[in-house]
């Protein structure tokens, strides 16, 4: 929707000009500065090259610059959409700017942290947006309590903002924590270095072993909820999930006396209470009288 | 014609034939007393179409001389059917910009507008004669051409810098329902940003006081901690064939240096920079200054178009004396080259020697790798290795471990609204033995508020799992930025299945031109049954920051 409208208006504002009063018309010859000389009428722009003046400025001014940077392929969003041109075109804008961050930016990391920013910060400033969340794509995600604890915590160069740290195994931190249940008599020295097997990450207590029901059910059942110490004399070491073998036998007999089972194995083939602890569990694996000899749960 | 010959012809006209003039004046159109006032002019419609448009902005390809005026609302259509609504902040002669949501080229667009052409030239005086236009263009095509500088009407151009001076005061809490007080600080950070002090050298600073109010185990040291990063008085200004730095150095431009307590200089020859660095190397955990760490070398970087790309590289040849890696002589080179928006490569290797070798000599590498070889699809891929295995105190860990890790991000612009891309990665831990894989889809809605995003995350190796999320971003005004996310976490290690749920809120609410509000909150729980109650923890911060 274009429409020629210049030599009529320029007729127009002549016409308008010349019947304007003397001061106005004295004060439009005394325009060009005899100080200051006439700017060349074929001077290129400061900013070189084969321009198309409208691509970025307005009839408003050459100030108010209109360029849509999308278009190079580099959108200016956040911070990136307030900086004058000249800070990243300093050398006008034919010649070529790095995309990469570092290319104007420095680096406060000591070079630790890489050249990829963008997993860490965005364009509406050096705030960082990395949080519990983001960790997950390195080698230690972020889960339970370990989402809300600061990060120095962890990571002790603040020197050089490297938040680097080896990803070690759970004791590497939690050496103490372990000391302190063996300590309260559990022992911990043959368990495997993964705690995630019976702790969650938000407490150490109450502990599960899911992989105890292979052996025997202590999830569901009459032995539900039972603490580990109440069957275990001594926990099995080396632990092996799945390997049905503990020794020494869990201790049945400190909650099934052999006083107390021996009228309901009468009669019972092999029955004796002699390794009593053994024979129990021989019979009963998953725990209920009745998957033995026997026809009762046990109580 | 331009406004200078328009000027000219009326300076010509008015020297040389008030006679001339005179007509035009009578023909002036004048109001005489009692008479009625002139008519409003009738509204009129003005359609148009949209020429290009951004996320938020839509430049129309009608202006002020089509009526169009700041803040007029234009509905759009698109097949004839409703599109969507903006408001025009900027207009030009022939071209307006309007903002507002979901915007589309090749929109169109019906408005009515006040202004009515016809009605004023109705109003204004008729062309004289075709002599007369003759003569005066002859008067205009005979006096010489000289630029005028036009006396501009004063308008105030803002253009946004950097501050000088940021300030940012808050308090941040870390608290858990399992064990423990948390943690609690208030913490000041401040930075200068190139305060000129003299001799074209400026002071740069960036420092932090934490007061920990409740501090747990983790936190080793006292409780007030005072972390100064950068304090440097420095002369880096472009257009000077040398460049100078004096004070607890962060080297701009030396690859990998560490902060330093010393002094920096270097020259610039063409597009390149060399120079020589040294100084004492401050406590990485406490930026204490100390005398058993130490750094000095030399350095280059070059900055060098090539055509169209542009090539920067950058190298350090260095002796370092620090806690954990002992004397170590080092050399390490960094080079990035990009093609346009078309290819970029950047890759950084260190090889060194001294009381501790990594394998092969060579201490790290990295290398990342971006393009788009065709429009829609855009491919991104990194890797990095890191051999040197330095012995730590795992308490307070400042060096990485031996480790290796890539990823790569392939995704595909589908429309202007959706972006489909796919995220993988690996991280091998060569200390422990660990490794870590992930592979994530991800749907990314550009127009939905000023971005929304789900995804999905899937977790194998020592740290089993899955996750899924959906954020968003939103900016409400030009000063306020808002961002949600809702996660969900599934950890399936050791046979053990534990889930949690997760809600993260950041935003900044500009207050005025030098103070701003920003805050974060993240909270995390455990949604398992069968337990006594369900955990939960939150990591929150709010800051107030000043600058100038």
């Amino acid at each position: 929707m274009t429409r020629s409208t210049t030599a009529p208006a320029a007729l127009l504002a002549a016409a308008l000009l010349a019947a304007a009063p003397r001061g106005a018309r004295a004060a439009a010859a005394q325009a060009p500065s005899p100080e200051k000389p006439a700017p060349s009428l074929t001077a290129t722009p400061p900013h070189g090259g084969d321009t198309k003046c409208v691509g970025c400025h307005t009839t408003e001014g050459w100030g108010d610059v209109k360029f849509i940077h999308e278009r190079t392929g580099f959108p200016l969003t956040g911070k990136h959409a307030g900086v004058a041109c000249k800070q990243c075109h300093p050398a006008g804008f034919d010649v070529p700017v790095g995309r990469g961050c570092t290319a104007c930016h420095r680096d406060v990391h000591g070079g630790f942290s890489g050249m990829h920013c963008v997993s860490c910060h965005d364009t509406n400033g050096w705030k960082s947006r990395f949080n519990a969340d983001a960790h997950r794509r390195t080698n230690f995600p972020l889960q339970g309590k370990h989402a809300v604890i600061p990060c120095e915590s962890c990571h002790g160069d603040r020197r050089d903002r490297a938040f680097a740290r080896p990803t070690v195994e759970c004791r590497g931190c939690h050496e103490a924590d372990l000391a302190r249940a063996s300590a309260s008599g559990i022992p911990h020295d043959g368990f495997p270095s993964s705690c995630l097997a019976c702790h969650s990450f938000w407490r150490w207590k109450p502990a599960g072993f899911s992989g105890h029901n292979t052996c025997f059910p202590i999830t569901s059942g009459n032995h539900a909820g039972i603490a580990c110490m109440r069957c275990h004399v001594t926990l099995p070491i080396p632990l092996v999930i799945g390997g049905c073998n503990a020794l020494p036998w869990p201790a049945c007999t400190r909650c099934h006396p052999c006083s107390s089972v021996q009228g309901e194995h009468n009669g019972v083939s092999g029955f004796s209470c002699t390794n009593l602890d053994q024979k129990c569990y021989q019979c009963h694996p998953s725990g209920i009288g009745g998957d033995g000899g026997g026809n009762r749960r046990m109580r | 014609m331009s406004p200078l010959a328009i000027v000219l012809a009326a300076l010509a006209c008015a020297g040389t034939s008030a006679a001339a003039a005179a007509p035009v004046l009578a023909a002036a159109p004048t109001t005489a007393p009692g008479a009625p006032a002139v008519a409003p002019a009738p509204a009129r419609t003005v359609e148009g179409r949209v020429a290009y448009a951004t996320a938020t902005t839509a430049y129309l390809d009608a202006g002020a001389r089509e009526g169009i005026v700041p803040g007029l609302e234009v509905r759009l259509t698109r097949g004839g059917t409703p599109a969507g609504l903006c408001r025009v902040t900027e207009v030009g002669d022939h071209t307006a910009a309007c903002t507002g949501q979901g915007l589309r080229a090749g929109e169109r667009f019906a408005v009515q507008t006040a202004i009515a052409p016809a009605a004023i030239a109705a109003q204004l005086a008729a062309l004289p004669g075709e002599e007369e236009q003759a003569r005066r263009l002859a008067a205009v095509q005979a006096t010489p051409l000289a630029m005028v500088e036009a006396p501009a009407k004063a308008r105030e151009v803002f253009i946004p810098q950097l501050p000088i001076l940021q300030g940012d005061l808050g308090y941040a809490v870390w608290v858990a329902s399992e064990g423990g007080n948390g943690y609690q600080r208030l913490q000041l950070d401040l930075s200068v940003n190139g305060l000129d002090v003299v001799g074209g050298f400026k002071l740069f600073a960036d420092a932090r006081f934490m007061q920990w109010t409740q501090k747990g185990p983790a936190i080793q040291g006292s409780s007030t901690q005072l972390l100064v990063y950068d304090l440097e008085l420095a002369q880096r200004d472009p257009g000077r064939s040398w460049t100078a730095a004096v004070g607890r150095v962060m080297p701009r431009v030396v690859p990998g240096a560490s902060v330093f307590d010393g002094a920096q200089a270097g020259a610039r020859i063409g597009p390149a920079e060399v120079g020589a660095f040294g100084g004492l190397i401050p406590n990485a955990y406490t930026t204490e200054p100390s005398t058993s760490s130490w750094t000095g070398g030399v350095y280059a970087r070059l900055e060098q178009p090539i055509g169209r790309t542009l090539l920067i590289g950058g190298a350090r040849v260095a002796a370092v004396q620090d806690a954990g890696i002992g004397r170590h002589y080092e050399g390490q080179l960094t080079l990035q080259y990009w093609a346009g928006a078309a290819v970029g490569v950047s890759g950084e290797i260190q090889v060194g020697g001294g009381d501790l070798v990594a394998p092969g000599h060579i201490d790290f590498g990295r290398l990342y790798l971006t393009t788009r070889p065709v429009d829609p699809l855009f491919i991104g891929a990194g890797f990095s290795y890191w051999g040197l295995d330095v012995p730590q105190d795992l308490v307070v860990t400042t060096w990485p471990g031996p480790s290796r890790r890539g990823d790569a991000t392939v995704g595909v612009d589908v429309t202007r609204w959706l972006t489909l891309q796919a995220v993988g990665g690996f991280v091998d831990d060569l200390y422990s033995g660990l490794s870590h894989q992930y592979l994530s889809p991800e749907a990314l809605f550009p127009k939905v508020l000023d971005g929304l995003m789900v995804g999905y995350q899937k977790d194998l190796g020592w740290f089993g799992g899955q996750a899924a999320w959906a954020q968003v971003n939103w900016r409400p005004g030009e000063a306020t930025q808002l961002f949600g996310r809702l996660s969900w976490f599934q950890t399936t290690d050791g046979g053990n299945v534990e889930n949690d749920v997760g809600l993260t809120a950041t935003g900044t609410v500009g207050l005025n031109r030098w103070l701003a509000l920003r805050f974060s909150v993240l909270v995390r729980a455990g949604i398992d049954g069968g337990q006594a109650s369900a955990p939960f923890g939150t990591a929150s911060q709010v800051f107030l920051v000043g600058s100038y």
